[in-house]
């Protein structure tokens, strides 16, 4: 069964997916929505996902929207299909989730408020507000040198593997990277740089970077 | 069943050595995140000791607290050699390990269960625990914290809580509950949040005025483990 996903490629909740997708090796097809021409909110697209954002997946009956929480779905039921996304034990998944909500809730935000004033705003011809930028890259040094700190104990987020709690970090990263300057963030801290260079450099998300033709 | 920090025993060896139990919880049950933690241990059944952690001199800045959570924030919890923060983490944790207690069905029996569940806990976590913890604070906890109110941040979030209720009052029009006809995690989830703008501020028209989010909040606020959470904060103010 190929998986419908509906969103951009290029836009950091479905790349979270087809990252997923991808580790996994589900075989899946993109169906490209407009953000540009407000797709995302009109009428029909709004009875896939009511709040008007992408993702949204299909597969089969099943219909499902939150990019973290279509990755915990396929991350279990190919539990034993490719890398091993979740850990191996009732503990070991918590610390995963741990580490997934940490992504969504103390580091998501902060990146994607800087990328709208200094990559987004820009790119529709208006004014991004520098200050807000400015506010929200010293809370993300905090939070990097909180990351800095625990992967010096630790080669991946929840342990010695690679998880779903890195690779929901993988989008925004990029965006920090490549498009909004902020590179400084993970360059200057030798365990989150290692790490970053980890992550990125698997063959799941370089074959997504190549779908997304930057 | 709670644990509570004051022990009404007089047995003076009970008193010299309380009861451990494995499960700790570490923050004020004030906390919107500690309080969820507490809602779910309550569904489960799951005896816990709740250990108070002072945020008004500053104790969860503490470098002890933070081996805990490094993040510096409330809830920590532990239960035995698991140590685990974010509130919402440690419910699936919960139901996951004690998924034979008390509420079996809160995070669904079966895979498809649990993805719907998972989508609304995100749908929380993603667009409803945004614009209604700003309202949280600035309409319940800056008054008494004799901080002044933002009216344009009020103004701003209550539009975005309206817009994301609007989503909740078709859904609950067609689903008991939001991830399906049964209570579960994704709506325990909102019972802090929710608790405080009904409760405690002059926004509880936003939940109360609408046909299906009232009646949704109606049935799971009754709820007896909401209920026992609702006294633990009163005792603790």
């Amino acid at each position: 069964m190929v998986v419908k996903v509906h969103g951009s490629v290029r836009a950091a909740c479905p790349q979270r997916v087809l990252a997923c997708l991808l580790e996994k090796d589900v075989e899946f097809e993109i169906f490209h929505v407009d953000l540009d021409a407000g797709e995302h909110k009109r009428p029909e697209f709004l009875l896939r996902q009511p709040f008007g954002q992408i993702p949204a997946v299909e597969d089969g009956d099943l219909k499902l929207f939150e990019s973290r929480a279509i990755i915990r779905y396929y991350a279990a039921k190919y539990v034993d299909r490719g890398p091993n996304l979740l850990g191996n034990s009732l503990e070991e998944r918590a610390v995963v989730d741990q580490w997934l909500e940490v992504e969504a809730h103390n580091f998501n935000d902060l990146v994607k408020t800087l990328v709208f004033q200094i990559v987004i705003l820009p790119r529709m011809g208006e004014h991004g507000d520098l200050a807000l930028a400015q506010k929200c890259e010293q809370q993300l040094e905090k939070v990097f040198d909180i990351y800095e700190q625990h992967l010096s104990k630790s080669s991946y987020l929840a342990g010695d593997s690679f998880t779903l709690a890195d690779l929901s970090h993988l989008p925004a990263i990029r965006y920090l990277v490549n498009d909004a300057g902020m590179g400084h963030l993970v360059s200057e801290r030798k365990h989150v740089n290692a790490w970053w260079e980890d992550i990125s450099n698997r063959s799941a998300w370089k074959k997504l970077m190549e779908l997304s033709k930057y | 069943m709670v644990e509570s920090v004051t022990r009404r025993s007089t047995d003076r060896q009970d008193q010299k050595f309380p009861m451990a139990t494995p499960v700790k919880v570490y923050g004020p049950p004030m906390s919107t995140a500690v309080s969820r933690v507490l809602a779910c241990l309550l569904e489960k059944d799951v005896q816990f000791q709740l250990i108070p952690v002072n945020m008004f001199k500053g104790e969860h800045k503490s470098p002890d607290f933070l081996k805990i959570q490094p993040f510096g924030q409330v809830p920590a919890f532990q239960d035995e050699s698991t140590s685990l923060f974010e509130s919402r983490s440690i419910c699936r944790y919960l139901c996951e390990k004690y998924a034979e207690k008390g509420n079996t069905g809160l995070y669904g029996t079966n895979p498809l269960a649990k993805a719907s569940i998972d989508q609304w806990l995100e749908a929380e976590g993603q667009s409803f625990n945004p614009p209604s913890s700003v309202l949280v604070f600035q309409l319940a906890f800056a008054p008494r914290m004799k901080i002044k109110q933002d009216q344009a941040v009020i103004n701003e979030n209550e539009q975005k809580l309206a817009k994301v209720l609007e989503v909740y009052e078709k859904r609950l029009g067609e689903s008991r509950f939001l991830a399906g006809d049964e209570f579960s995690l994704a709506d325990l989830s909102h019972l802090p949040n929710t608790h405080y703008l009904v409760n405690a501020s002059d926004r509880g028209e936003l939940f109360t005025f609408k046909k299906n989010v009232g009646r949704w909040w109606g049935e799971i606020s009754s709820r007896d483990s909401w209920k026992k959470v609702v006294e633990m904060q009163k005792q603790t103010t």
